[in-house]
């Protein structure tokens, strides 16, 4: 209770370079919430543009009727599924003529029709996962009956790479930031020790040990660090709150807004408790450059 | 209380602080450490209070030996003597009764015993009505009322006192050096290191003599 009172006491003392020290420390938290909120809100819509794509099941032409209807029956009752459409041969024809209209020309030349009959499988919620479904497909592949499965693959590997990259540089950004506020707060408290030379020497005559004296310095260093850190929070969440009210209006018929997301709390707690550490890291770091060490 | 073998310190090639310093204070006694400004009297306190150490020789302070002391152990060896300095030396954020309070709070004591203990010396050196002062708003001879009960809250065997009456007047040295006389009356030992020869003169007391470095008589 003695060192927390102290540090509050010290933080109070000396609240205006304490100050200045939570807004830089804030602005570059800002930079990790908003690298942070970027990187989560697009793996939710990696994750859901992912998914959109439909499974599509291409069948040899020699199925019989009854390997047919029995797949159907199997596919309609797969976890996955959660609805099934049947195209035929005739059907599939008929549907690449539309979709080439006047070029469907071509197709007057051929001799048979080499497209081949389709069940195109619509993923449930809980399935629109790359992994799931690349588990599902190979699963489906092992059937003598199926000729082709199409997810989409490449599309969802490089959306997967990119979500990679996102995490590399987040982790990146992350860091570099995080060495940043450590060196803010080494600073600051250096700052504040070169004024507090003359007390920290009458405190070692009277016999206070080194961590006596450092442990108000630290617990200062971590209410910089969280502080800040809830700065910045706070001011990303009135960001993203303001956002979406300005973007929501125009955007909902092209997008769906559920998706977007605000840091979850175990982001916003590995936050707070990163700037702690921080704190308490950078202030050891001055507290050892001023001589002070055990 | 106090052994000095031979100790030498110097702090630099031509400049030597002390020379072949050897002396003894026996417990319970009051002594004088005088000479004139750079006799070198700071330095042999500081040599004490294990603030310095000798390049040459050995201290032996209330049985230990401050010349092999580690520096994890310097704190717990300060605990056990009381300093006073010319310059008081109060922390300057904290009241009277925080910076007497701070001397027992280092040694993890139970506040409501810090609390007790603190009240009783404030009482002592007759400053129990300013127990909520800061420092500036202090006389001199408050300020260093208070640096003499945050020397004594924690009862120890020795108190050195480094130019007590320096920053006073006649009449306030008067008053310290009075309560320095009572502290030893209890069994404390005193040693006080002053260039002041009036005061020497006028207070009974053992007087050990520096000058440039070398002790002239004990």
């Amino acid at each position: 209770m003695y060192f927390l009172r102290e540090a509050l006491r010290n933080f109070y003392r000396h609240r205006r370079i304490n100050l200045v020290a939570i807004f830089v420390i804030a602005t570059g938290m800002l930079l990790v919430s908003g690298v942070a909120l970027v990187y989560v809100n697009f793996r939710n819509f990696a994750a859901y543009w992912g998914s959109q794509v439909h499974m599509v099941i291409y069948l040899r032409d020699d199925i019989t009727p009854e390997r047919r209807d029995a797949l159907r029956l199997a596919f309609e009752q797969a976890p996955e599924a959660a609805s099934l459409i049947y195209t035929s041969k005739e059907e599939a024809l008929q549907q690449l003529k539309a979709r080439l209209g006047e070029g469907a020309t071509i197709l007057q030349g051929l001799q048979s029709n080499p497209l081949p009959a389709s069940f195109t499988i619509t993923v449930r919620d809980d399935y629109r996962k790359p992994e799931r479904l690349r588990e599902a497909v190979e699963r489906y592949r092992q059937l003598p009956e199926i000729e082709d499965i199409d997810y989409g693959e490449r599309w969802i590997e490089r959306f997967l790479t990119l979500v990679w990259l996102l995490e590399v540089g987040v982790i990146g950004i992350g860091g570099i930031i995080g060495l940043a506020v450590m060196f803010i707060i080494a600073t600051t408290v250096r700052l504040a020790l070169y004024s507090r030379a003359e007390e920290i020497e009458i405190m070692r005559l009277v016999g206070a040990t080194v961590w006596f004296i450092k442990i108000p310095y630290v617990l200062e260093g971590i209410l910089q660090g969280v502080v800040g850190s809830g700065l910045a929070i706070g001011i990303a969440y009135g960001v993203y709150v303001a956002l979406m009210v300005w973007l929501r209006p125009a955007g909902e018929f092209f997008v769906d807004f559920s998706l977007f997301q605000f840091l979850p709390p175990p982001a916003i707690t590995t936050m707070l408790l990163t700037g702690g550490l921080l704190g308490a890291f950078g202030s050891l770091f001055s507290l050892r450059r001023t001589g002070l060490s055990s | 209380m106090i052994q000095m073998f031979h100790v030498f310190k110097s702090f630099s090639a031509r400049l030597s602080a002390l020379e072949d310093i050897t002396f003894r204070v026996e417990p319970g006694e009051f002594v004088f450490l005088t000479g004139p400004s750079g006799a070198g009297k700071t330095t042999l306190l500081r040599l004490l209070y294990a603030a310095e150490r000798p390049d040459r020789g050995q201290i032996v302070v209330n049985g230990r030996n401050v010349t092999r002391l580690s520096r994890r152990s310097i704190p717990t060896f300060r605990r056990s003597i009381g300093i006073v300095f010319q310059d008081f030396k109060l922390l300057p954020t904290k009241t009277a009764f925080e910076n007497v309070a701070f001397a027992q709070r280092v040694l993890a004591i139970p506040e409501r015993l810090v609390r007790r203990r603190v009240a009783q010396v404030l009482t002592r050196v007759g400053l129990s009505h300013k127990k909520d002062a800061l420092p500036q708003e202090l006389s001199g001879g408050e300020q260093q009322r208070v640096a003499l009960a945050r020397a004594l809250v924690n009862e120890p065997a020795l108190i050195l006192a480094d130019e007590p009456t320096g920053n006073l007047d006649d009449g306030l040295a008067q008053e310290i050096l009075a309560l320095l006389y009572e502290v030893n009356a209890d069994g404390t030992t005193v040693l006080i290191a002053t260039h002041d020869r009036q005061l020497v003169a006028s207070t009974p007391g053992r007087v050990l003599t520096l000058d440039h470095g070398r002790l002239l008589s004990h």
